[in-house]
């Protein structure tokens, strides 16, 4: 078929308009609205549950072992997590990686805030998680209240967010 | 002068889909789908793959069953303006190709790449002039630069789970097409490097990730509009059909089990249907992917034949292997 007319026909015009349309749509910000809800399980086999954390300040981040930017930042919530741990509940949340992979890395790093498994990327689905990482930032009233895509968070970056949230 | 129909496969796809594993990470975040997988490089990085192809053209088919009687096929006389049926007999191809992809990350969704077959080698055993005095030839294959295609891919639509990358670009007639055989006779066009011909080509892949970074499944079309070139000559229109699954074993294996399909039309020369050309393949494909360090993968296919169809009769492969190297960086 000839380019010329294969461009005229009607089912090309058709599928090049439902791609463009595709590509324009999108679907409703999570920024502003309430946090999808979740139940996912810890690192200890506890279910957790984020519905149980609402009156908190939750911070949720994205990340994997082979994600060199996710690593980098892990410290950095560590340190947030040591000062800031009657205020703000941080959640690791691993996509798709064995429990055995996690559990050797945190040991090795001496991460001590909850992580949890995201086994299928169900809930990374939900949370339009496209790149790695990627940090929610959720209020005490269960609204999401800032994404910040890709790495270079920083502890003090992470007390300044609470702050200006709070 | 003779006929053949090459078997390149499914060219640019299945490289496509070569998983480069900490290539996929830039200095501030990580794409899901892993590398080139998906066709798209990330932002502001570049992704080199170095592929290797062999590809052993000696089994006689006459439409889609296996034939062992003799495989004569037509030849073009580009002098006089006709095609001579059952011109000569085939015996054997050896088709060696290596080829050079560059992609480039424009932005995170936006990926330009160029595909250069720098080296194209076809050594071809034939009899020539089956209806006159018959001559064992192997002086009648061809060496050279082939056709380049620069490609825009855009990812349309992308989550965690799917993604879906549309593409469309254009074959330029960089390679030779006008070579002459040993008869001192321009040779048969599907030998030649290159096709001589200005194409259009469009694709479109769906990615879904059931885990994402261990299981994940594909299927792409691609569709090449081929153009009349300036010997008159048009190769069919080729489309590819592609699908697939592939699976993380580990941090450095991936594991990978595609079908790929290639429909090309018959050729025509000054208007004329040409015998002998046009095919329909479909290959079952396993291949492996090995990840040597954070920026560099080493990879292998075998395309086994599942269905092949040629029109009258022609000399398809028995297998074909595909093999590489990926750089990002």
């Amino acid at each position: 078929m000839a380019f010329k007319s294969f461009i005229k026909s009607r089912w090309v015009r058709v599928v090049l308009l439902s791609l463009f349309l595709l590509g324009m749509a999108a679907s409703p910000p999570l920024v502003g609205g309430p946090a999808p809800v979740f139940k996912l399980e810890a690192m200890d086999g506890q279910i957790l549950n984020l519905s149980d954390l609402k009156g908190q300040f939750v911070i949720l981040n994205f990340w994997a072992t082979w994600c060199v930017p996710c690593v980098k930042e892990m410290p950095e919530f560590q340190k947030a997590h040591q000062s800031l741990n009657q205020k703000v509940k941080i959640i690791g949340i691993n996509l798709a990686e064995s429990k055995e992979k996690v559990n050797e890395y945190i040991n090795d790093h001496h991460i001590s805030f909850t992580i949890v498994l995201d086994d299928y990327g169900n809930v990374s689905q939900e949370y339009e998680v496209v790149n790695l990482p990627v940090t929610y930032f959720i209020t005490p009233d269960g609204v999401i209240r800032e994404k910040i895509f890709g790495g270079g968070i920083t502890q003090k970056m992470i007390e300044a967010k609470i702050n200006q949230l709070n | 002068m003779k006929k053949l129909c090459l078997y390149i496969g499914s060219i640019f796809l299945i490289l496509n889909f070569t998983s480069l594993a900490k290539a996929s990470c830039g200095s501030s975040n990580c794409s899901l789908i892993r590398g080139s997988q998906s066709g798209l490089a990330n932002e502001d990085r570049f992704v080199v793959d170095l592929s290797y192809r062999y590809i052993p053209q000696d089994k006689g088919k006459k439409g889609s069953s296996d034939f062992d009687g003799p495989i004569d096929v037509a030849a073009i006389d580009f002098a006089n303006g006709t095609i001579e049926p059952a011109h000569h007999r085939e015996i054997r191809t050896l088709n060696q190709l290596a080829q050079l992809d560059i992609s480039y990350g424009v932005t995170e969704k936006f990926t330009l790449s160029m595909n250069v077959p720098f080296y194209n080698d076809r050594y071809h055993e034939h009899i020539d002039d089956v209806g006159g005095a018959p001559e064992f030839s192997n002086q009648d294959g061809s060496t050279g630069f082939g056709d380049i295609t620069l490609m825009a891919k855009y990812g349309v639509w992308q989550t965690t789970k799917h993604q879906l990358v549309a593409g469309a670009g254009v074959k330029f007639p960089s390679g030779e097409y006008d070579l002459l055989n040993s008869e001192g006779e321009i040779n048969e066009p599907t030998i030649m490097p290159g096709t001589g011909s200005t194409d259009p080509v469009i694709s479109l892949l769906y990615n879904f990730s059931l885990v994402p970074n261990k299981w994940n499944f594909f299927a792409s079309v691609a569709h090449r509009f081929t153009t009349e070139n300036s010997l008159d000559y048009e190769f069919g229109d080729s489309t590819l059909i592609d699908g697939g699954v592939n699976y993380q074993a580990n941090e450095k294996v991936n594991l990978l089990v595609q079908i790929n399909s290639r429909i090309s039309g018959r050729d025509e020369f000054l208007g004329m249907g040409v015998p002998n050309t046009g095919v329909t393949f479909v290959n079952l494909t396993p291949g492996v992917v090995l990840t040597a360090s954070e920026s560099t993968a080493f990879y292998a296919h075998v395309q086994i034949p599942i269905y092949q169809y040629v029109n009258e009769v022609n000399l398809v492969p028995n297998w074909g292997l595909i093999m590489g190297i990926s750089y990002g960086f």
